[in-house]
């Protein structure tokens, strides 16, 4: 078991990172706190020796997108709201918590936030994170050809929503 | 594109509400008796010096009893988990959180069994992996995709334990899944159920099908898979969907066992 300073490490070090697969996959503030509390807990349980900063950072990315899937898939059938429902609920969080967004960033996380789940890791992982479609592939468990017809994919539904311009 | 979507994403950063919030949860669930320790009072630091000579004390009685018969108090499960699905099988686990003993209750679970301790070598693993290990087994997968309902019980050897393991589960995450439920059983029932032949995760559902159905025996449910004594429990009118598939309806994420006996785990 980990300590509590390396838990308070990780916490400070890692938790934008949560904070932001929560955004793309969840309806709400209380599911995000959930997330936030398994993923840590099971950081400070978990044996896994992590070899390098990198490692760690992989890891925590993976049980967060793994948590907030199993979250969404038994919340589905009970708990379902609309797209325009979710990202009011999200927009309205970021500005309660004063989080200042100019209009294009918003353009361009709602673009972000309505594109269909499947597509949504691979963008963050890609765009954001700046992984290769190899350790995408190997982080999500999948093959690194559909990891590229996702991204491909995902450009264009992107191009669609925001226009050429923006994704020159 | 990498910019524009790196620039939106910049804006989304983690409450500091949260995260203390996050630090508050990890404190009281896992390093409270650490906080307990810093409150304690100006006497603490004697306290400490005897709890130092205890500690040195059990090392010289370790190093003598594991000169004697080490192998067999690391080889002794204290604690143990029943996973059932139609396999039934039992994890034995040490005092060290390590799983030294898999024992199928059925067919099928012997069968499990096998593949486990030889295959995906799970025996000494930490039983938290052991279970991650086994739940996303193809074994375990092919059954959930097929309707199965997965049931995990945790046997504690006392309560804290129980609550760890407990926890330790919750966090793992398998209780969001559809059909996976989690309860903690009692060391009575364990008996009981092992007299029969039974995993005790099994005859926990066996026991609750009986509340239902006086005339049930252990031989009717012996061949029958988890999902059809769920069935028969809902037949019976046992609230099945929330009774018994529980998700995550206390604190500990997991259903703890109420049958009269003491349910810390304790004969």
């Amino acid at each position: 078991m980990r300590s509590e300073q390396e838990a308070n490490r990780a916490i400070g070090q890692y938790a934008d990172t949560v904070r932001r697969i929560c955004m793309l996959h969840l309806k709400s503030y209380s599911d995000t706190e959930d997330i936030f509390q398994n993923v840590f807990l099971k950081y400070v349980l978990s044996s896994v020796e992590f070899t390098s900063e990198e490692h760690e950072k992989a890891w925590i990315i993976r049980v967060t997108i793994n948590a907030c899937k199993d979250l969404l898939k038994s919340f589905f059938h009970s708990k379902t709201v609309s797209y325009e429902q979710l990202l009011e609920e999200q927009f309205h969080e970021l500005q309660v918590r004063n989080t200042e967004m100019n209009e294009e960033n918003k353009r361009v996380l709602e673009s972000v936030l309505t594109l269909p789940v499947k597509y949504k890791d691979v963008v963050y992982l890609y765009y954001y994170e700046e992984y290769t479609a190899v350790e995408i592939a190997k982080m999500l468990g999948k093959n690194v050809n559909t990891v590229y017809t996702l991204l491909a994919r995902a450009k264009e539904l992107l191009r669609e929503k925001l226009g050429g311009d923006i994704l020159a | 594109m990498h910019n524009q979507i790196r620039k939106a994403l910049d804006d989304i950063q983690a409450e500091e509400a949260l995260k203390q919030n996050t630090a508050s949860f990890l404190h009281n669930r896992i390093y409270c008796n650490k906080a307990e320790k810093q409150r304690m009072p100006w006497y603490g630091s004697w306290l400490q010096y005897g709890r130092l000579a205890t500690v040195t004390t059990c090392l010289c009685l370790l190093l003598v009893v594991f000169g004697f018969g080490g192998r067999s108090v690391y080889m002794e499960p204290v604690s143990a988990i029943s996973v059932d699905v139609n396999p039934s099988i039992e994890l034995g686990i040490n005092r060290w959180d390590r799983v030294v003993s898999v024992e199928g209750y059925n067919e099928d679970g012997t069968a499990l069994a096998e593949v486990l301790q030889e295959q995906l070598n799970i025996k000494y693993s930490n039983y938290a992996d052991a279970l991650d290990t086994l739940i996303n087994s193809e074994y375990i997968i092919g059954y959930l995709e097929n309707d199965g309902a997965v049931s995990i019980t945790v046997l504690g050897s006392d309560d804290r334990e129980r609550e760890k393991m407990l926890s330790c589960i919750n966090a793992c995450g398998y209780m969001n899944r559809p059909n996976v439920s989690c309860h903690a059983g009692n060391h009575e029932e364990a008996e009981e159920a092992h007299e029969h032949g039974m995993s005790f995760g099994k005859y926990r559902a066996f026991l609750e099908l009986q509340k239902l159905d006086a005339t049930v025996t252990v031989e009717d449910v012996q061949g029958l898979s988890m999902r059809e004594i769920q069935d028969r429990i809902e037949k019976l009118g046992g609230n099945v969907t929330e009774d018994t598939i529980g998700n995550m309806q206390h604190e500990g994420g997991c259903q703890e066992q109420n049958s009269g006996h003491s349910h810390n785990g304790k004969h």
